[in-house]
């Protein structure tokens, strides 16, 4: 193959952008499954199939309607509510009684595994039931809104992605650190016991935290299948990546947000670089994330990107 | 109808041995010395690829020249060539059930020491992590391995694997299935039977006090370091020998086998048996590979029972879904497992046992005061 | 005068803005037996943590038998002879108690993953001392000393506070030390057993075990010991004899001042 320079700059400019989109997608995923681990110190392996189902429900709803501004709409709620109602009932059927009986944090994720296990095969399940179509998406355009060079192109989708995912990190961040809601969280991570006794209601705290942890699980899937089609595996596909970065992060919501960016940047990037000098397939681009997170994890366990620990530090 | 049961029945036993030797190496990983080795597929994928490519390169170098065939590779290894295909079903025309076996045990030896290896490579992680990243950093790992082989013609020729390898039994008549089955039973006997000498012992103590305490491990004189890397080198050695078994039993090497579904199922069968269990360990192994077998149209349709169409096609995924359940409700209702942990079957636990005993009648204590 | 065994120089160590250790110079001698005593939080069981590897000092070295062993792992010195035993009871909590008080036990055999198989006629036979059943006769005298014989088949982490501690200090004992340290050994012990556990110390010391013992039951320690170091906010205070240290009114205000 002749690599032309044009190619190889709006190439560039292009896998970029999508990088960019995917970043943010993985920062907002990320946010959730940071939020969970902050408050109920649960490594959450479901999480990736609330993104799933709620892509689906998005899918579901929006195709029953005649697309548009609507479907738009109805589809992000759906996905919204579906990821919030998904993360919730896991937690009141799995998590909080095993919590209740003392397990301990791997226990936990030998759970968590245990719970996607059931959500991610009841849907291949029901797919191969039903005889659903490999991939769906939802009935939702996705505008073009600039292109670049006839290669690169801005969509809607990388605009909602990006705003979405700084907007939900501001937004977890002031919640965590400047409100009493946030201050609540905190003291039952914490210590839950102690939480309780000074009169913070732990299970309403608890409720939130899953709740609002699917919501925006939902809508990182929604946005995420607004772009690409979804099959029942994508949440599982993605949860490296989504673990890399809350890792890499430090467990902070900007940290989560800013690694997850720098993630998607780099498995874009890299992929466009290696397929067209190297002919490497883009299929070794996970490598990227597992080689992110075993360094991080063996070097800074505590995070490369720690952006609220200072502020934290400096208000107590 | 009587046969076909016979070879659910063979296809169960084997099942039975191999995730019975993946059962035993993860329990002496995560049951005796708590190191989560959500990997365990990794292990178990590297063993086969060994035994995979030991074993075919062997044929084809001992069988090629016979049967006059010429094998040119270009850029990929040469068993996975169409002339290696033809090599491999026709090998039994010029090789001996002598040369057979010693390919075959060759290549289990190979995947122990592949297995082994690896181990070492992953033990730079899982002396440094916390438990829960370590589970999470081995799981991606292993899901790496199988993404990369299924994509790169090396090891083991992408996503088409190296198929019709063949069999130690190739030369026998009647039911290769059953005697096959019986070879795997013979591993997981000499598994068992190592598993239970080693654990049994003051290694097994020092295991399981770097699992319950590793500073005071420590202090007490053990290298927690060398403990944990002893328990995944025996750990993965088993893992690659559960692997080759694989390859032999199918013929087949194919990344896509290795899906962490794999890993999750050995981990649901040490947790419903009983982790730090070895018998309850392979009562696991043996329920969860019953349910991979049933939760087969083929095995079904044998058994003489007819689903609609739809509800077989999902069969194999609702096996998953049972799996999923069973393992929430082990942890919910019977953490332990269904054979809890005890003591360590040692001389001195015996002796106290018996002293105690004495000591109680004569004392006139309670008997359950001596409650394991 | 006995050759110094342990030693320290200087040591300091700090956890985020607190000093537990703030430059702790010491030395013990073959054959004592000397009490470490301080109000709460003056730093004496990061102290041990610290000659023991389980911490790393941030500066200052520990010598044993002469020996610069600073940042050591705690197994290598364990095999130098060092032995010590926790405040807050560290059992390996899903054994039973014989199997804590084996684990523990110096001379060992089988421990490996081949050792185990192939040299079992070896561990199992029964005269050697270190062989299992040379052991089974050592873990039982110790238990029966301590009086908790009675729950050796029990789950360490299913009997008492109390037992706990005597479990943590049977292991102390079966590791059979030549610098022995204790950290603590009657909290949370019955008062008639305190007496109990240091008469043994004692007997132990006479046969030329040295002890470095942390507590704060200072009329039972003053019965035993011939030295006393006194710490206050991770430095040594003073020390001397029992008699001299009780009597120097800097400790009395150490002790106060903090309540
Ligand atoms: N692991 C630790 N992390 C943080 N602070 C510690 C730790 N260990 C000890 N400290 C602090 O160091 C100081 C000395 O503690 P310690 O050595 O336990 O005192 P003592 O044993 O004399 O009561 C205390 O202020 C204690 O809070
Ligand atoms: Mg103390």
């Amino acid at each position: 193959m002749v690599v032309n320079a044009a190619v190889v700059l709006y190439g560039t400019i292009g896998s970029l952008l999508d990088g960019l989109l995917l970043g943010s997608l993985y920062g907002l995923m990320a946010l959730g499954l940071t939020l969970i681990f902050r408050v109920t110190k649960i490594a959450n392996f479901a999480y990736a199939e609330y993104i799933t189902y709620a892509g689906y429900a998005a899918f579901a709803v929006s195709s029953m309607l005649a697309g548009g501004v609507t479907a738009f709409i109805a589809g992000l709620v759906a996905a919204m509510a579906v990821g919030a109602v998904a993360s919730l009932f896991s937690d009141e059927l799995a998590f909080k009684p095993l919590w209740h009986r003392g397990a301990d944090s791997l226990t936990l994720l030998v759970a968590s595994m245990g719970v996607g296990f059931v959500m991610r095969y009841s849907l291949l399940g029901a797919a191969v039931f039903a005889n659903w179509p490999l991939q769906v998406q939802p009935n939702v355009a996705n505008p073009v809104l600039a292109t670049i060079g006839g290669l690169a192109y801005v969509s809607g989708a990388h605009v909602a992605a990006v705003v979405a995912a700084i907007v939900t990190a501001v937004g977890m961040h002031i919640l965590f650190t400047k409100t009493r809601t946030g201050k609540a969280m905190r003291a039952t991570a914490s210590n839950p016991v102690l939480a309780r006794i000074s009169g913070i209601n732990i299970y309403y705290i608890r409720r939130l935290t899953w709740l609002l942890a699917g919501a925006i699980g939902g809508l990182a899937g929604f946005l995420y299948s607004y772009y690409n089609p979804l099959n029942p595996e994508s949440g599982w596909q993605m949860l490296l990546w989504i673990f890399a970065a809350a890792i890499m992060g430090g467990f902070t919501f900007y940290g989560a947000l800013l690694s997850g960016i720098i993630l998607g940047l780099a498995e874009a990037v890299m992929g466009f670089y290696m397929s067209t000098f190297l002919h490497i397939s883009t299929a070794y681009s996970p490598v990227i994330a597992l080689i992110a997170l075993v360094l991080v994890l063996l070097f800074r366990p505590e995070g490369v990107i720690r952006l609220e620990t200072h502020m934290l530090r400096r208000r107590v | 109808m009587a046969t076909e049961l016979e070879g659910i029945l063979a296809q169960w036993l084997t099942y039975f041995a191999i995730y019975g030797i993946m059962a035993l190496s993860f329990n002496i990983e995560y049951g005796f010395t708590g190191i989560p080795n959500f990997g365990k597929v990794l292990f178990v994928a590297v063993g086969a690829y060994a035994a995979g490519v030991l074993a075919s390169t062997l044929v084809l170098m001992l069988a090629a020249p016979a049967l006059g065939v010429e094998v040119v590779a270009s850029g990929e290894p040469s068993y996975c060539t169409a002339a290696a295909k033809v090599v491999f079903s026709q090998a039994g025309q010029v090789l001996s059930t002598t040369t057979l076996f010693a390919i075959f045990l060759a290549a289990v030896l190979a995947a122990a020491v592949a297995g082994a290896a690896t181990s070492i490579v992953a033990s730079f992680p899982a002396l440094r992590l916390r438990e829960d990243f370590l589970a999470i950093t081995l799981l991606a790992a292993g899901e790496i391995l199988r993404l990369v082989t299924w994509t790169s013609v090396w090891p083991v020729c992408s996503f088409n694997g190296i198929s019709g390898i063949p069999s130690p039994f190739t030369h026998f008549l009647g039911r290769v299935d059953v005697l096959y089955a019986g070879l795997s039973l013979l591993f997981l006997l000499a598994a068992w039977f190592y598993t239970e000498y080693a654990t049994n012992s003051p290694w097994g103590r020092a295991l399981k006090a770097v699992r319950d305490d590793e500073v005071a491990a420590e202090v007490y004189g053990y290298n927690v370091a060398s403990i944990r890397m002893q328990s995944l080198l025996v750990g993965s050695a088993l893992a690659g020998i559960a692997g080759a078994l694989l390859v032999f039993y199918s013929g087949n090497v194919n990344a896509g086998t290795f899906r962490p579904d794999m890993t999750f199922e050995v981990i649901a069968a040490v947790i419903l048996g009983g982790a730090a269990n070895n018998l309850g360990t392979l009562l696991g192994a043996a329920v969860i590979s019953a349910l991979l077998i049933l939760m087969n149209p083929s095995s079904l349709d044998a058994l003489g029972v007819t689903l609609p169409q739809g509800l077989l096609n999902a069969l194999p995924y609702l096996k998953y879904v049972i799996l999923g359940i069973v393992i929430l409700l082990v942890l919910m209702y019977r953490p332990q497992g269904v054979i809890p942990e005890g003591p360590l079957k040692t001389p001195i636990v015996e002796k106290t046992r018996r002293k105690l005993r004495e000591y109680l009648a004569r004392v006139g204590g309670q008997p359950g005061a001596g409650r394991q | 005068m006995a050759r110094v065994v342990l030693r320290t120089v200087n040591l300091k160590k700090s956890f985020g803005g607190i000093r537990a250790l703030d430059g702790v110079s010491i030395e013990i001698r073959e054959g004592e037996f000397v009490g470490l005593i301080g109000p709460n939080g003056s730093g004496k069981s990061t102290l041990f943590n610290v000659i023991s590897g389980v911490y790393k000092p941030d500066s200052g070295r520990v010598y044993l038998f002469g020996q610069d062993v600073t940042g050591w792992e705690p197994h290598r010195l364990y095999r130098l002879g060092l032995v010590r035993g926790f405040q807050v009871p560290r059992l390996w909590g899903k054994m039973l108690v014989v199997e804590n008080a084996a684990t523990a036990a110096r001379d060992r055999l089988g421990v490996g993953p081949l050792s185990s198989v192939l040299d079992r006629s070896r561990w199992l036979r029964w005269e050697a001392d270190e062989s299992e059943r040379g052991l089974t006769g050592r873990v039982h005298r110790v238990l029966e000393k301590l009086n908790i014989f009675h729950v050796s088949m029990n789950r360490a982490s299913e009997i008492s506070g109390g037992q706990m501690k005597l479990t943590d200090i049977s292991r102390a004992l079966l590791g059979e030390a030549k610098v022995l340290l204790l950290d603590e050994p009657t909290a949370g012990v019955a008062p008639k057993l305190s007496r109990d556990i240091f008469e043994i110390l004692q007997e132990l010391n006479r046969q030329g075990l040295t002890i470095f013992v942390i507590e704060h039951r200072l009329e039972v320690l003053f019965d035993y010991v011939e030295r006393v170091i006194v710490m206050h906010e991770g430095r040594v205070l003073t020390e001397g004899a029992p008699e001299e240290v009780s009597r120097d009114p800097r400790v009395l205000d150490a002790y106060l001042g903090s309540a």
